[in-house]
């Protein structure tokens, strides 16, 4: 082959052509004509978001069959788990579809990929940039013609999605009407707000505020604002079509889950709030403190359940490697004539280190497969539980895993934004995770979830308060109860209090925390523990995650069991008055641990949140 | 007579053995394996195979780096004696041609072997770290080592048949390209061809292109180890992918000791140099000005006025043969085949075939632009003349740079017409990183340029596998510093100290080529 006689420009010629037929693009027998990310288009960051996909099938026969999501970098590796959602579409038929994936704070390509006929197929997207403010949305009905309000986007009802997990990206939800909603996703709506999500109900185009039926109980209490678990409902004699936008934001700034004025009693009823041209925004003083999320939770999990080795003794034969293979080898060759001595010598220590590297790899790790896990069970008032859970599978042997938690409503992720997961993940009532682990590795996994498993319940004996707080507290238990209990805190108005148990009561002992204090504490900044790993076990080999108990992670639990964020903690924060709730930490059931049959060995924490009301149980 | 033709072989490992400069190329090999492994350490918590995570890193990087070592160490083997006119004094000195195939070839593809074995312990370390076995490592060494005698000798043979290193160069890379990329390449065209109907998959053409898909993916050492690195890997240590590697390396041995006499009788050197100079003067018509070597480099390098054109002319043909290409292909395409080529997306795909051809070019004229003064000793010459030096670098990179006026112009038109190829291109998530990709590029292009000042062969492969080689040390690292500071400090706080740190290597690397054409001035 000559190659002067190819001519730069039939080369390029030749080039260009394979080019455009190496990236071939026709028309598909289903076509995704939007994406939808989160709620206003921007996926929240370190959340689970809803991620809607608008499908057309454009062939007259029905497509079935699996849709799956992934996330890849922009040099096309794959990173994270593959979500996977089955689908019917009939002919000629467009339908909505939706995945939850975890998203952290980059944007990142996404691929959503499907087989027909054979044939894979797939399309790209580039997601926006995540962003980490409250999302505020109004909900609107399908294909509604309603006034745009700038800066707050439209989210049409009937992609809401059914599971409590999907919904954790949303804050705020501004609505005029009564969504048309099936049974789950009432009952998902109904339980966001119960978890902390705000409601702002503003009349409707006829200036009256909407009327909602037997199950949407909470929206139609006559005062404002209406307190429901850790969420508010805030209701409004004004038409937003009457309000400017800089007046509704104001409005909606004022109204936060930590008002100024909490009302004491259920029956005092303040009037509905009125906007007025006056209206000043409350000067909020924000503390800011980095709150742990998914991901650095189960990182730290990871770190606790992983082989404990001795990796200072390692890293000392390493660096004596290191010293052999350069000044040695070179040392070896000026005291003998013989290259072939050297020859020798290399790889002879190569094969003596590879021999002692591999013993101390193989027996140095841990023999037990195990599981290490925390969970925050929040027990909703339709005596369902709902579950948030972390937990890292540290596995010996390697394989295929079905992951998968009791109940319904599960919604999966690994919350792996550095490295690919070899598995798929389903979301729904039959939702699990199936993941490729290899041996000696561990496996991330956080669920949400509901479960209709017995929750407990208490009453509520005695309670006699004072200026400073409670002064007497106990509290019945029932046979439900939780056994192995690790503590039992009691919130009142912005204090902790300590319970003790005895027999089949909680009593308040006098020892107190204040909210604030614990809420803003994260233990996984703690110097003494600190992730990613440090540089001490070169210095120190002294192992600290010994010292480092599971229960230290219960202001993060605590965090999260009241949905607060890091904006809203001040020293002003307080829960309102006329309830309590119960805070149960103890070792977590069996039950509500991930059903793998391979792992024998569990170990883990439950924080149950359970409300008190207070008026009209006390002595 | 084989043991006549080992003195050569036995001769290059004892001078191997005596550079001081081996020792210390493997010490900083080994040094670099374990600089990752830290890292990986470092982050292990939030990976959740940091082992297989380790190994997988090293794994593509030693592959890349074997790659470049084909390109650019293991083809010049033969065409480096044949243009210092060397090759008849080793003839006269009794050396056969085994022998100087053994000495000169053989003996490399064995130093990258031990350099890869003197990895080996490291590699150990991931069982530690945790989600790789031992049988997985070998398997990976031993399909490297058999794609390292693929490489080395089929590089061997390149540079037995060609006439200089820039030939043999692309000969290897062309052999590469059909290796790794061709099955792809046709399959993707086969299926494109069945959707538009021009093909029927029962055929023969669609049937050859898939038994070739499938016998390229059992040579290929890219499957083997995706194949390997999954988990549950129980297969053998050797396989079709090992012994054929091997058989090939042989085969390409045995026929460059065939055609090596045929080869390397004629002196066609000098016929080649001689055909290319009478070329140059043919094409030398105007006269130089005030800026002599802005007019030197635009003429000789950069081909002056007619290369200008024919250039001009390609680029546009190129983005008429995309846009008006894809568009008439819809056009006569099968009915069922309802989607088109969009107006936006041929425009998109026109813009980054010209911003490739950029970066091509602006790579070519870097490492060419101190070659010809190299080659023919001219830089004492030039440091003589009532010049500073920077003003003829600079002289000279304007020069060169107005070689790149026509892909300018080409890319300046297409923005003109369509701009939202270019807001699309900036709005697609790389606009953070667009800065760095730059500076980045920039960085590489000094490197390039400092090395073609170093070797005589190989520079581009020596510049992109010092790039390779920092990306890789500095990702985990960055990555540890993006997960440590990034609520503090942001993105860009993470990536402006990487802009600046660029911005400082262009610095030094300046001062460190105007000390090396110095130093070359003076040796010469």
């Amino acid at each position: 082959m000559k190659i002067k006689q190819l001519y730069p420009e039939l080369k390029s010629i030749l080039y260009f052509s394979m080019v455009i037929f190496a990236f071939p693009q026709f028309v598909e027998a289903i076509e995704i004509h939007d994406i939808r990310w989160g709620f206003n288009n921007r996926p929240v960051a370190y959340k689970i978001n809803p991620v809607t996909l608008l499908i057309e099938n454009t062939e007259p026969t029905p497509f079935e069959g699996e849709v799956q999501f992934r996330q890849e970098t922009f040099r096309g590796q794959q990173i994270g788990i593959t979500l996977s959602t089955a689908i019917y579409i009939a002919p000629f038929e467009k339908k909505s579809l939706q995945f939850y994936p975890y998203i952290t704070e980059s944007a990142n390509n996404w691929e959503a990929s499907w087989e027909h006929k054979n044939k894979q197929h797939v399309q790209s997207f580039l997601s926006p940039r995540p962003t980490t403010n409250d999302v505020v949305i109004q909900l609107v009905e399908p294909d509604s013609l309603d006034r745009i309000i700038p800066g707050i986007k439209q989210f049409p009802e009937d992609l809401s999605p059914p599971f409590p997990g999907a919904i954790d990206a949303l804050d705020e939800v501004i609505l005029d009407h009564v969504p048309k909603w099936e049974k789950s996703r009432r009952t998902t709506f109904i339980q966001w707000i119960y978890s902390g999500g705000i409601v702002h109900i503003f009349e409707n185009s006829n200036g009256d505020l909407p009327l909602f039926p037997e199950s949407y109980s909470p929206l139609n209490g006559i005062s404002t604002p209406v307190f429901y678990g850790n969420g508010v409902i805030y209701r409004y004699q004004n038409k937003l079509n009457d309000l400017s936008s800089s007046d509704l934001k104001q409005l909606m700034a004022r109204n936060t889950r930590a008002p100024v004025k909490q009302p004491t009693g259920e029956n005092e009823t303040p009037a509905p709030q009125v906007v007025s041209s006056t209206a000043t925004q409350f000067p909020g003083a924000v503390n800011h403190f980095s709150q742990a999320n998914d991901e650095e939770i189960l990182a730290t999990l990871t770190d606790i359940s992983k082989p404990k080795q001795i990796w200072y003794f390692i890293f000392l034969l390493s660096f004596f490697y290191l010293i052999i293979a350069g000044p040695g080898y070179y040392l070896v060759t000026k005291f003998s004539n013989k290259y072939s001595t050297y020859y020798g010598v290399y790889l002879a220590g190569t094969a003596l280190f590879c021999l002692i590297f591999l013993f101390i790899g193989q027996h140095s790790t841990n023999r037990t497969s195990q599981i290490h896990s925390l969970i925050v069970a929040n027990i909703l008032p339709d005596n369902e539980i709902d579950i948030t859970s972390w937990a890292s599978l540290g596995i010996v042997s390697g394989g295929k895993f079905n992951v998968s938690y009791s109940g319904d409503a599960h919604i999966y992720s690994a919350c792996q934004p550095y490295s690919k997961v070899n598995g798929v993940v389903t979301c729904g009532t039959e939702g699990k995770m199936q993941v490729d682990i290899p041996p000696n590795s561990s496996c991330t996994v956080f669920h949400r979830g509901k479960t209709p498993k017995t929750s407990f319940n208490v009453k509520l004996t005695s309670f006699l308060t004072n200026e400073t707080g409670i002064e007497i507290l106990s509290l019945e238990t029932d046979k439900d109860f939780p056994r192995q209990i690790e503590q039992v805190y009691f919130l009142f108005g912005a204090k902790l209090y300590e319970l003790k148990q005895e027999h089949n009561r909680l009593e308040f002992k006098g020892t107190s925390n204040n909210l604030f204090s614990v809420l803003n504490t994260n233990p996984l900044l703690e110097t003494t523990f600190f992730t990613p790993n440090r540089f001490s076990p070169f210095v120190r080999p002294k192992n600290q995650k010994d010292h480092f108990a599971l229960k230290k992670f219960f202001p993060i639990l605590l965090q999260r069991a009241m949905r607060v964020s890091a904006q809203e903690i001040d020293r002003s924060y307080r829960y309102p008055e006329n309830r309590g709730k119960l805070f149960v930490l103890c070792n977590i059931p069996d039950s509500l641990f991930p059903k793998t049959p391979e792992i024998s060995r569990k170990e883990g924490l439950v924080l149950y949140s359970l409300e008190v009301p207070i008026s009209g149980q006390s002595d | 007579m084989f043991r006549g033709s080992l003195i050569f072989t036995n001769f290059a490992l004892k001078k191997d053995v005596c550079l001081k400069r081996t020792h210390i190329f493997r010490f900083a090999c080994i040094a670099l394996v374990f600089i990752i492994l830290f890292s990986s350490w470092l982050t292990s918590s939030r990976i959740s195979s940091p082992g297989l995570d380790f190994f997988t890193k090293i794994v593509w990087l030693n592959f890349w780096l074997i790659t470049l070592a084909g390109i650019g160490f293991f083809s010049t083997a033969i065409t480096e004696e044949k243009e210092e006119e060397t090759l008849p004094l080793l003839k006269l000195a009794g050396l056969n041609s085994l022998g100087l195939l053994l000495g000169k070839s053989t003996v490399r593809s064995f130093r990258v072997i031990l350099l890869l074995m003197g990895q080996l312990p490291f590699l150990m370390l991931a069982i530690a770290l945790g989600g790789i076995t031992p049988l997985q490592i070998c398997a990976t060494m031993v399909a490297m080592i058999a794609y390292v005698i693929l490489i080395a000798n089929f590089s061997l043979l390149c540079s037995v048949y060609a006439r200089r290193s820039g030939e043999a160069i692309i000969l290897v890379l062309i052999g590469l390209l059909i290796l790794f990329y061709s099955p792809t390449i046709l399959t993707k065209m086969s299926v494109n061809l069945q959707s538009r109907g021009y093909l029927a998959a029962n055929e023969l053409i669609p049937r050859s292109i898939e038994a070739y898909q499938e016998i390229g993916q059992e040579i290929s050492v890219i499957e083997r180890i995706n194949i390997i690195l999954s988990t549950g890997y129980s297969g053998s240590v050797f396989n079709t992918q090992v012994t054929s590697n091997c058989l090939i390396g042989l085969f390409c041995f045995i026929t460059a000791w065939f055609i090596f006499e045929r080869c390397t009788v004629t002196d066609q050197v000098k016929i080649t140099k001689r055909r290319l100079l009478g070329r140059e003067q043919k094409i030398r018509k105007s006269r130089p000005g005030i800026l002599a070597f802005s007019w030197k480099e635009y003429h000789f390098v950069a081909g002056g006025k007619k290369k200008l054109i024919i250039k001009s002319t390609l680029y546009f043909s190129v983005i008429l043969f995309v846009v008006g290409g894809g568009l008439l292909l819809d056009q006569y395409s099968d009915m069922n085949f309802a989607f088109s080529f969009s107006w936006k997306e041929l425009m998109n795909t026109s813009l980054l075939l010209m911003l490739i051809g950029l970066i091509a070019e602006c790579t070519i004229y870097t490492s060419r632009l101190f070659r010809e003064e190299r080659k023919l000793k001219m830089l004492p010459l030039i440091t003589i003349l009532p010049h500073s030096l920077l003003r003829i670098v600079y002289e000279k990179i304007v020069g060169c740079m107005m070689a790149l006026i026509p892909v300018g112009m080409a890319i300046g038109i297409l923005i003109l017409i369509a701009p939202d190829s270019l807001t699309n291109f900036l709005n697609s998530g790389f606009n953070s990183l667009l800065l760095l990709f730059g500076i980045q590029f920039v960085v590489f292009l000094h490197l390039l340029a400092y090395y073609s000042l170093i070797v005589r062969w190989g520079a581009l492969a020596f510049a992109i596998g010092t790039i390779i080689l920092v990306e890789s040390c500095a990702t985990p690292f960055l990555q540890i510093l993006f997960l440590l500071f990034h609520v503090a400090l942001g993105e860009t706080g993470i990536i402006l100290p990487v802009f600046y740190l660029s911005l400082l290597s262009c610095f030094v690397l300046q001062i460190l080529i105007a000390n090396r054409l110095q130093k070359l001035a003076a040796e010469e």
